[in-house]
């Protein structure tokens, strides 16, 4: 009787947090948080890009396919809106992906050639700014992980009985995630061929005037 | 007799290697320990102690966590997914200042890995990890000096963290949090108010048991917290408390049931991570 009011209280207040909206805006945060911590990656890698391929050109003018390719996916990603509510949004989330990967895939082969020039590997320059790209590549790779676990419990959370109920009334989606081709993509060393020849012969140890400018 | 216990040697053989199949799953993260863990026998106990003393001696100084992990190998994943998992699972370096630093070495694949906390990658940026690997662990490496390696690339890593500016460490002694938090602080107060209102109540009427119980639990608080206001307001809601839902009649109801004290991670002289946060910074190599 004495300690019924107490009691009252508790089961209302289970009762609240019970229907799973405080766990929907609890998961709902660590997935934005997740992401921009993958934006923030994407970016950081994006920017060290000019730096890098003005260096390999210095050395290796003439690998034009391979620094136009890295250049041009570049352009692409930083043409693309990466914005928060990319994860609400499919098909623009693949298409980023898309984009993404075909820069990863870009850069490894320039960092694959760049070990046919002995110079340029030389280089106190290019050395601390590959060791910053696959740095920067790790990153994502945990970046990645991460969003994919927090993406993971926010999509339980939404699914699961009481919450599912909640989760239509106040609009919440289950959100994208990253596919596993997309993982065995990125942890796969990429293929790359050499036709030989026309390699380590010019070495040429002055840089280009002109950096690439097409992805500001 | 002696053919028997073959047939028993043989059979746990076998199981062995059964289990060996089985687990060609992810190598398993090792329980954190001690500053250097060797699991593949390389280095020898002085060698070991005396790296152990180095990083303790570091850690009391400044405050940053530097542990040392040899493996065998790391496969099938590669090393530096490896090292993310423990890094995760140890937790080096202090929290919400994120500066634990993990050197990783999988002898076997004869891959090293520095692993850097968030707090950390200003002072050590890839690059100089990179080159840390690659010009101060690398080389002894090659040449089989995995102690002079190790003792190389910690004496360097702290020369370059020795030169950020960090928040000093905590005074020695105690790990934990020594202030309770309010919602603790609540908590026990209530518990108090009610064995000690039930028991006031009874010798001096309910008013009077209130007034008792609600000056003494102020009391309290105010040793506690050493803020008069937080003690007033502790009186008050006390005396509220008591007033409403203890009787003078039958005072204790309540069986003082199920309440433990949530022990904060006793490290029995061991050794333990801070709960720093890593974000994959840092950089691998081979030798």
């Amino acid at each position: 009787m004495r300690f019924k009011l107490p009691a009252l209280l508790a089961v209302v207040a289970s009762l609240l947090t019970g229907c799973g909206y405080n766990q929907i805006q609890t998961t709902d945060e660590q997935v934005n948080a997740a992401w921009s911590e993958v934006l923030n990656q994407y970016k950081r890698r994006a920017d060290l890009i000019p730096n890098l391929v003005q260096i390999v050109q210095g050395y290796a003018a003439h690998e034009k396919d391979v620094l136009t390719k890295v250049t041009e996916a570049r352009a692409n990603v930083a043409g693309l809106k990466a914005t928060p509510e990319l994860i609400n949004d499919p098909q623009a989330f693949a298409k980023f992906q898309a984009a993404q990967a075909q820069l990863s895939g870009a850069l490894a082969r320039l960092l694959a050639v760049a070990e046919n020039y002995p110079n340029l590997k030389a280089d106190a320059n290019f050395r601390d700014l590959q060791a910053q790209v696959e740095g920067t590549e790790n990153r994502i790779a945990v970046a990645r992980n991460r969003y994919i676990k927090a993406v993971q419990e926010y999509n339980v959370t939404v699914r699961v009985f009481p919450n599912n109920l909640t989760a239509l009334l106040f609009g919440y989606k289950t959100k994208a995630n990253f596919t596993v081709e997309d993982e065995k993509a990125i942890s796969a060393p990429p293929a790359i061929k050499f036709d030989g020849g026309s390699k380590a012969s010019a070495d040429a140890p002055k840089p280009a005037p002109d950096p690439i400018k097409q992805g500001y | 007799m002696r053919s028997a216990w073959r047939l028993i040697a043989a059979l746990g053989l076998i199981l062995l290697s059964a289990a060996g199949l089985a687990a060609d799953e992810i190598v398993a993260i090792p329980p954190l320990k001690a500053r250097v863990t060797d699991l593949t026998g390389t280095l020898s106990r002085d060698q070991a102690s005396s790296l152990e003393a180095d990083l303790a001696q570091f850690e009391k100084a400044r405050g940053s966590q530097l542990a040392i992990l040899l493996v065998p190998g790391t496969q099938p994943e590669t090393i530096e997914a490896y090292s993310i998992r423990v890094a995760e699972a140890w937790k080096l370096g202090r929290k919400g200042i994120d500066d634990g630093i993990l050197i990783l070495v999988a002898k076997n694949d004869r891959k090293l890995r520095i692993e850097v906390g968030r707090g950390l990658e200003g002072a050590v940026p890839d690059a100089v990890a990179k080159r840390i690997v690659a010009e101060v662990i690398g080389p002894r490496f090659k040449e089989g000096d995995f102690h002079g390696g190790l003792r190389a690339g910690v004496a360097k890593l702290q020369a370059v963290i020795g030169g950020e500016a960090l928040p000093p460490p905590k005074p020695a002694g105690r790990q934990g949090s020594k202030t309770m938090d309010l919602e603790t602080l609540f908590i026990v107060g209530m518990v108090i108010a009610t064995l000690l209102g039930a028991v006031m109540n009874r010798w001096f009427g309910r008013l009077g048991g209130s007034t008792v119980t609600a000056g003494v639990v102020g009391g309290l608080a105010w040793l506690v917290t050493s803020s008069a206001v937080a003690a007033l307001i502790g009186a008050i809601l006390v005396f509220i408390f008591v007033l409403a839902f203890a009787s003078s009649g039958r005072g204790s109801g309540w069986s003082s049931g199920g309440w433990s004290s949530g022990g904060g991670g006793s490290s029995d002289g061991g050794f333990s991570g801070g709960g720093g946060d890593f974000g994959g910074g840092g950089a691998s190599g081979d030798w």
